[in-house]
């Protein structure tokens, strides 16, 4: 009986999720218009006060805006922060994806080094940079920005993190009225691009509140609440220097999942977010209602080999890897906001990518390579062996979203005979520290700053502290040191190239896909800009309509 | 056994039912001469396709003929499951028999330990051994065997217990049958029957679990075909192109109300009480409608 009954109440557990994995696919409309207006309801209830604050700046307000309705935004992020200092890990990234902190020089929508809270800026020699803070900025405390408080908030930063102190080489700071003086350690053609790291981002950190919680910056936007890795909640600042959001509040929600993200933006719960699911793209893309911002993005999700590793320290085994894998058909499997990589740098960024030989598909070329090297399939099992050890890897990733394309890369390269294994994880971050890897995604920010440098002294330079597959050699560590002492573009340029056709040739790693930036937003929104470098996202001019 | 054969020779809903499943296993076992296409081979030229000649149930995300992959899929599910059921049973009864047929303290060691492994919920148990031993279908095998014999060591423990006071049980013995041959010749003949009800809808509870395990990742390896790794790779393509989880997920559902209902009709035939207690309760509602 007892079994009877259980039955029963399997199939009714059955009928019960298949009747709710129905209402998730149909229903998302209904909930999506209450939610929406229980927001605007709450927005409402929130402006009066707001309004009421304003009499301190009376001309503010003008009478006409305090009678329109108060325009919020609801964004989502995909990163998200333990805390909103700038100075702590990665968190600077988001602070200023929120609009929240600036740095002193930013890098454009072309990839170019624009001025942004230092108007101008001049090297006096090699090693001294002086650069002057604009006037007029003002922190969200209404205190003005001088480069005495520049040189503070720097001080505590390189104080907490240790990349502040090698990413620019600082050495030291002076400040005088609105000059502030930087001298680093030693000549670095890289420092002005890399100040623009959001980890420079400009706190005052005499302010008196927690920047953990409530950093006091010069954004459009300041922090009126925040709760770690869920939501920032954000109202714009009246007194910005480039003048003020035509935003009243905005609402930052951290949204990991890339396709939580989609269905937010779907149901109206969010108006704006960077990222997601490619297939979502193409749904979103053909609905009015929204609009999808692409541009060439910087990202490169790069397979890392182990050079360590005894099959991989052979060029050969490398080489024949790097042949395998059918580039065009990873690329197609990923869908269409996903491009051809081949090189360390995406095919926008101006370092040569034309006069490069890319990474490219070439089957008979890896079986020669093999078995030139020796590797042959004696036991017949479509797997080639070398001295009685077949040539099996095992493949590490962390990213669900690539599973299907890592499934190619194991039958690409199981065609040619080297055996793949994936193993999906929740998180490769331990493997920084331990390096117990074989074959490792990694999805890089190539440009991290716009300059070049940033890759190659960080992942392709000996002994570099995330060069995760010890690859090592002394050419290209010249290279690197001649590129601190380059200054011009030209030069630059010019090494860099050198330095990708030395990794190319060595097969150091695999350049799998790059990837485009995309904004995805409610048809709504107005002045969405797509940024090469994703750690910008919103900022004044951003607006809402209705 | 004889009645029961003929009972369930005359029983349209058993033979339905038993050949709805006899085909489920037969197609698995046939997949090569069946399938219509190499289950890991890729067409990089036709991902995502709805339908074609070539590929009846369309392509997967790395273009993959789906049908061929349910196929072949089927080994993988249903071996899985067919292992861990014997396994279980095997262990189950030899518990059960065990427990009930010598009573005392064994008995008593027997139900407190059954009871512990009751008490640890099944999927949990299995999930985080599966992610401790790391994940192959060996492991998923291991752990599930390892929770899935608890209810056939209780239902056997119950039915020695009833069993062995029957009258013949005593004959036997008289007769000079040494223990051994009362369990095999007296007691298992009279309880494997009753166990058929519980293995047939084990099948479609252990499938469940399966596919859960692999939905998250942990039981099979890719490319193996598998069913519930199908569903958690179609996952995120629920909206643009249902299809990837629609064929999957019926499969499993459609496998697991088989073998469930297979067990209803199989316990229709085995239970005279049960079936005529249901006959009396029908009537009655014939006749409440009536008046």
């Amino acid at each position: 009986m007892a079994k009877h009954r259980m039955n029963k109440a399997g199939i009714l557990t059955l009928a019960l999720a298949l009747t709710l994995l129905l209402a998730a696919c149909g229903g998302q409309s209904a909930p999506a218009a209450n939610s929406s207006a229980a927001q605007s309801e709450a927005a409402a209830a929130q402006t009066p006060t707001a309004q009421n604050q304003t009499p301190a700046q009376p001309d503010a307000a003008p009478a006409e805006n305090a009678a329109a309705a108060p325009k919020h935004l609801n964004a989502a992020i995909y990163w998200s922060a333990a805390t909103l200092d700038p100075a702590v890990d990665y968190d600077g990234w988001t602070t200023c994806r929120a609009g929240i902190t600036e740095t002193l020089v930013m890098v454009d929508e072309n990839l170019e080094l624009v001025p942004l809270l230092s108007d101008t800026w001049e090297q006096t020699d090699e090693t001294t940079w002086v650069m002057h803070i604009r006037d007029g900025v003002t922190f969200h405390n209404g205190k003005s920005v001088d480069a005495a408080a520049v040189k503070a908030c720097f001080e505590r930063t390189m104080e907490m993190q240790d990349r502040a102190v090698t990413a620019c080489k600082i050495d030291s700071i002076e400040a005088d009225g609105q000059s502030l003086t930087i001298k680093t350690s030693e000549p670095f053609g890289a420092f002005l691009a890399n100040l623009s790291e959001p980890l420079y981002s400009v706190i005052d950190v005499d302010a008196g509140t927690d920047p953990a919680t409530a950093p006091v910056a010069t954004g459009p936007f300041m922090v009126t609440g925040f709760k770690a890795e869920d939501v920032i909640e954000l109202a714009a600042y009246p007194g910005y220097w480039n003048g003020p959001s035509d935003l009243d509040t905005v609402t930052v929600k951290t949204i990991t999942d890339n396709s939580t993200r989609a269905m937010a933006l779907q149901s109206g719960e969010i108006d704006i977010a960077q990222r997601v699911n490619n297939n979502d793209i193409d749904i979103l893309r053909a609905d009015p209602n929204y609009a999808v911002y692409e541009t060439a993005g910087t990202r490169i999700q790069v397979l890392i080999l182990n050079h360590a590793n005894e099959f991989l320290s052979d060029y050969n085994v490398r080489k024949a890897l790097e042949c395998s894998l059918n580039y065009e058909a990873l690329v197609k499997i990923m869908g269409g906001s996903y491009t051809l990589a081949g090189a360390p740098y995406p095919s926008s960024a101006p370092y040569g990518y034309d006069q490069l030989d890319v990474q490219h598909y070439d089957a008979a070329q890896a079986k020669s390579l093999l078995a030139e090297a020796g590797w042959a399939d004696s036991d017949g099992n479509g797997y080639v062996e070398k001295n009685g050890k077949e040539l099996s890897l095992t493949l590490t990733y962390n990213d669900a979203a690539i599973s299907a394309a890592m499934e190619a890369v194991q039958a690409m390269a199981g065609a040619v005979g080297i055996r793949v294994n994936l193993d999906l994880r929740d998180s490769t971050g331990d493997i920084d520290s331990t390096r117990d890897f074989e074959m490792l995604v990694r999805n890089w920010q190539s440009l991290s700053t716009g300059d070049p440098q940033w890759l190659l002294d960080t992942m392709y330079k000996s002994g570099a502290m995330t060069n995760l597959g010890s690859y090592s050699n002394l050419e290209l560590d010249k290279i690197c040191d001649e590129l601190s002492n380059a200054f011009d573009f030209a030069s630059r340029q010019k090494l860099t190239v050198e330095a990708e056709k030395i990794i190319l040739a060595d097969c150091v790693n695999i350049n799998l896909f790059g990837q485009n930036n995309y904004v995805i937003a409610s048809a709504k929104v107005e002045n969405v800009k797509p940024f090469p470098i994703d750690y910008y996202f919103i900022d004044n001019t951003t607006s809402i309509t209705g | 056994m004889k009645p029961y054969i003929r009972k369930a020779l005359r029983s349209p809903q058993f033979l339905l039912f038993f050949t709805l499943a006899a085909a489920l296993i037969l197609i698995p076992v046939c997949a090569p001469w069946i399938a219509p296409n190499d289950p890991i081979e890729n067409d990089y030229e036709n991902l995502m396709l709805l339908h074609s000649e070539k590929y009846p149930l369309g392509t997967d995300q790395i273009g993959r003929c789906i049908l061929s992959r349910l196929i072949w899929g089927g080994r993988t599910s249903l071996l899985i499951v067919f292992v861990v059921i014997v396994i279980a049973a095997a262990a189950g009864i030899f518990l059960g028999i065990l427990s009930g047929y010598c009573g005392g303290w064994i008995d008593m060691l027997i139900t407190r330990f059954t009871d512990i492994a009751v008490a640890v919920p099944e999927t949990v148990f299995v999930i985080a051994l599966v992610s401790v031993l790391g994940s192959s279908l060996g492991h998923t095998i291991l752990a599930m065997s390892l929770v899935g014999w608890t209810e056939y060591c209780r239902v056997t423990r119950a039915l020695v217990l009833s069993l062995k006071q029957n009258a013949y049980v005593e004959e036997a013995r008289l007769g000079g049958m040494n223990e051994v041959q009362i369990i095999f010749r007296m007691i298992l003949p009279n309880v494997i029957p009753y166990l058929l009800v519980n293995i047939a809808q084990d099948v479609g509870a252990k499938l469940l679990t399966l596919s859960g395990l692999s939905l998250l990742g942990l039981a099979s390896q890719p490319p193996t075909p598998e069913w519930g790794y199908m569903l958690s790779e179609g996952r995120r393509f629920i909206q643009s192109d249902p299809h990837l989880i629609i064929y999957p997920g019926m499969t499993i559902v459609l496998n697991v109300i088989v073998f469930n209902l297979l067990g209803d009709s199989l316990r229709d035939i085995l239970d005279p009480r049960f079936t005529r207690k249901r006959r009396e309760w029908r009537k009655l509602k014939q006749w409440q409608s009536i008046e």
